[in-house]
């Protein structure tokens, strides 16, 4: 087979959330640019509502991405055009001010996330994504009845700010929307980059960026090399961009460290009406406890996880089976302290990353507070999913006994989707992998676009402040690039 | 080992039982983890063969009976993968749980399976009620 040879302005690595949003800044301002991305190209009309053949396409690793652990952490991340944002729920937050007053204080970010520039940077996004708040219509009884439970319990809950376009409630976010609704990335700004002239390479790895002199000038992998005469963007994730650093000769003691998520954990409930968890938005109503270090959120499952969920095997499961559109499950996202660290083992990515005694402390509050809150709902039973208490819970005073019980990391399923650092941007050099702008320190022509650069986690959903940065980061090196002309 | 698949897969529901009935032949146990272990990555693949492997012999190391699961009763089986799905080893419990979502995706696979169960919601007009409540309602 020959080998692909292609050359560009800009040569990008990913197309989630920073690759895609860099490429769509970049094109629009009249640059070359090439995307590469590692997974497939699927059409809305390809996407299945398999759960396995929906995970072997989209999903690395199949959901199997771990942490190295006694007991493992699923990492999930996409692997296809639109990275994680094709299999996520089109969530979106700005990034909270605390959060950019604490990146602006202690690492020297205030350019990069200055307050006007971002709400210019938000309101454009935010007007080319179509995000609203998820339409009544569409919300189905999973999220509907989780608004029920805030309102008896005086929570603060509201209609999820979603990046839709005529979305008709199929439930199928996880699986990837097969009605093109969601703006992910590949229905939005790669074929908007495209339309400005960009080129996208799929099914393409990338094992090395090539430095020449320390000027990064192409990257390659089996069977392509691509030539980038101004500069390459890596937008990799945040798993797989320190490694992809590492294995081209890039050094800093913080490269792979830092490593922050949002572990989540989750609870089903039976009600005696109707949920059909297979009507609504995957994710339409969320409880933002921020005060608290967590956020809750509906989160509709596909059938099989959610028969797999329910406890039990044989006829008191199937009891349960057979009478499937009676549960609601909802979660919550931990703003977690612990930090973790990516190493390159064996030219694959190594996860260490173990909660700490506080953050499980959370984990409990946050499974008495779902579990709380699925009584005052109206739940009949809950089943808590927490290891050595009981299955299945038919009072909210039970809760108690939980909310004292001492806790360990093998009680809880923790599931993380939202990653942060391991190439954390700082003005400090002895901090920041990357600078204030975003470029590698130590390399010449060589950025990061993507989660990797931002320094700590953000206690919300962090697609939005992840393009709103890489959108600055993008424009800045586009002007660079004019002046420099 | 995969004719272990069909005995395991099985065994999480109780033919005759209560609850969701499924009719003798009416899944393909076998033919859904084959599809799980051809499509799977290699974590997978392995996590699904331990799991199997852990199963088949656990009346052995659980109950203490030198039997395998596939000498045991319907009830005994379900019974038996019911106490690993809570064992107190948190990669016992893993597995499991694993063996049991290859299951629920053989499970549910039948449309008319999974249109038993009631996951999706009937068509509207069909009911003649209104599902939805506006969220003005309820916030």
């Amino acid at each position: 087979m020959a080998k692909l040879v292609d050359e560009a302005d800009y040569v990008i690595v990913g197309t989630g959330a920073g690759g895609a949003t860099a490429a769509r800044v970049l094109a629009a301002n009249g640059a070359s640019v090439v995307m590469v991305e590692e997974g497939a190209h699927l059409r809305p009309e390809e996407r299945p509502a398999a759960l396995l053949d929906a995970m072997r396409l989209a999903v690395r690793d199949m959901c199997m991405q771990a942490t190295e652990s006694r007991v493992p952490m699923p990492i999930l991340q996409g692997r296809a055009v639109g990275g994680s944002t094709a299999i996520n729920s089109g969530i979106v937050w700005r990034l909270p001010d605390d959060v950019r007053a604490d990146w602006r204080d202690r690492f020297g970010l205030g350019a990069l996330v200055d307050d006007d520039a971002l709400e210019r940077v938000f309101s454009a996004i935010e007007d080319e994504l179509e995000i609203h708040p998820t339409e009544p219509a569409i919300l189905g009884r999973n999220n509907a009845l989780m608004a029920e439970g805030a309102k008896a319990m005086g929570l603060p809950g509201r209609a999820i700010h979603r990046n839709t376009r005529g979305c008709e409630g199929n439930a199928r976010c996880l699986q990837g929307c097969p009605a093109g609704a969601r703006q992910s990335m590949d229905v939005s700004y790669v074929p908007r980059a495209i339309a400005d002239g960009a080129r996208l390479h799929t099914g393409c790895r990338v094992e090395r960026v090539i430095l020449k002199r320390g000027r990064a000038v192409g990257v390659e992998g089996p069977g392509f090399s691509i030539r980038a005469r101004r500069a390459v963007i890596v937008a990799a994730g945040v798993v797989h961009t320190p490694v992809l650093l590492h294995a081209s000769g890039v050094r800093h003691a913080n490269l792979g460290r830092r490593f922050q998520a949002h572990p989540g954990v989750a609870m089903v409930g039976r009600f005696e009406q109707p949920v059909h968890m297979g009507f609504g938005a995957a994710q339409g109503y969320e409880i933002p406890q921020r005060a608290r270090g967590f956020k809750l959120e509906a989160l509709a499952l596909p059938p099989e996880m959610l028969a797999a969920r329910l406890p039990g095997a044989g006829a008191a499961w199937q009891r349960r089976l057979a009478d499937l559109g009676s549960y609601a499950q909802w979660c919550g996202q931990i703003r977690m302290k612990a930090h973790g660290r990516i190493r390159r083992v064996f030219g694959r990515p190594w996860i260490a990353y173990e909660p700490t005694r506080e953050d499980l402390e959370k984990a409990r509050e946050v499974a008495v507070t779902l579990g709380r809150l699925m009584f005052a709902a109206g739940a009949v039973e809950i089943f808590p999913g927490v290891a050595g208490f009981d299955e299945v819970v038919t009072s909210p005073e039970r809760l108690d006994a939980l909310a004292e019980r001492p806790v360990s990391r093998a009680d809880f399923h923790l599931v993380a989707s939202h990653l942060f650092g391991t190439t954390s941007a700082a003005a400090d050099p002895a901090v920041g992998v990357v600078d204030p702008s975003l470029a590698v320190r130590g390399a010449e022509g060589l950025y990061v676009m993507d989660a990797s650069v931002l320094p700590t986690n953000l206690g919300v959903n962090p697609q939005h402040t992840i393009m709103g940065v890489v959108w600055q980061a993008a424009e800045r090196l586009a002007e660079r690039a004019r002046a420099a002309a | 080992m995969i004719r272990w698949a069909a005995v395991v897969m099985s065994g999480f529901v109780v033919a005759g039982g209560p609850g969701l009935a499924v009719a003798p032949g009416e899944i393909d146990w076998l033919g859904g983890t084959r599809d799980f272990l051809e499509r799977a990555s290699a974590k997978g693949r392995l996590g699904v063969r331990v799991g199997l492997l852990l199963a088949m012999s656990a009346p052995l190391w659980c109950w203490g009976r030198l039997t395998t699961a596939a000498r045991l009763s319907p009830e005994e089986r379900a019974r038996l993968l019911a106490e690993l799905l809570s064992h107190r080893v948190f990669f016992v419990r893993e597995l499991m749980l694993l063996l049991k979502l290859v299951a629920c995706m053989a499970l549910l696979r039948p449309a008319a399976v999974r249109a038993r169960t009631g996951y999706d919601r009937p068509a509207p007009a069909a009911r003649g009620e209104r599902l939805l409540p506006s969220i003005r309602e309820v916030a």
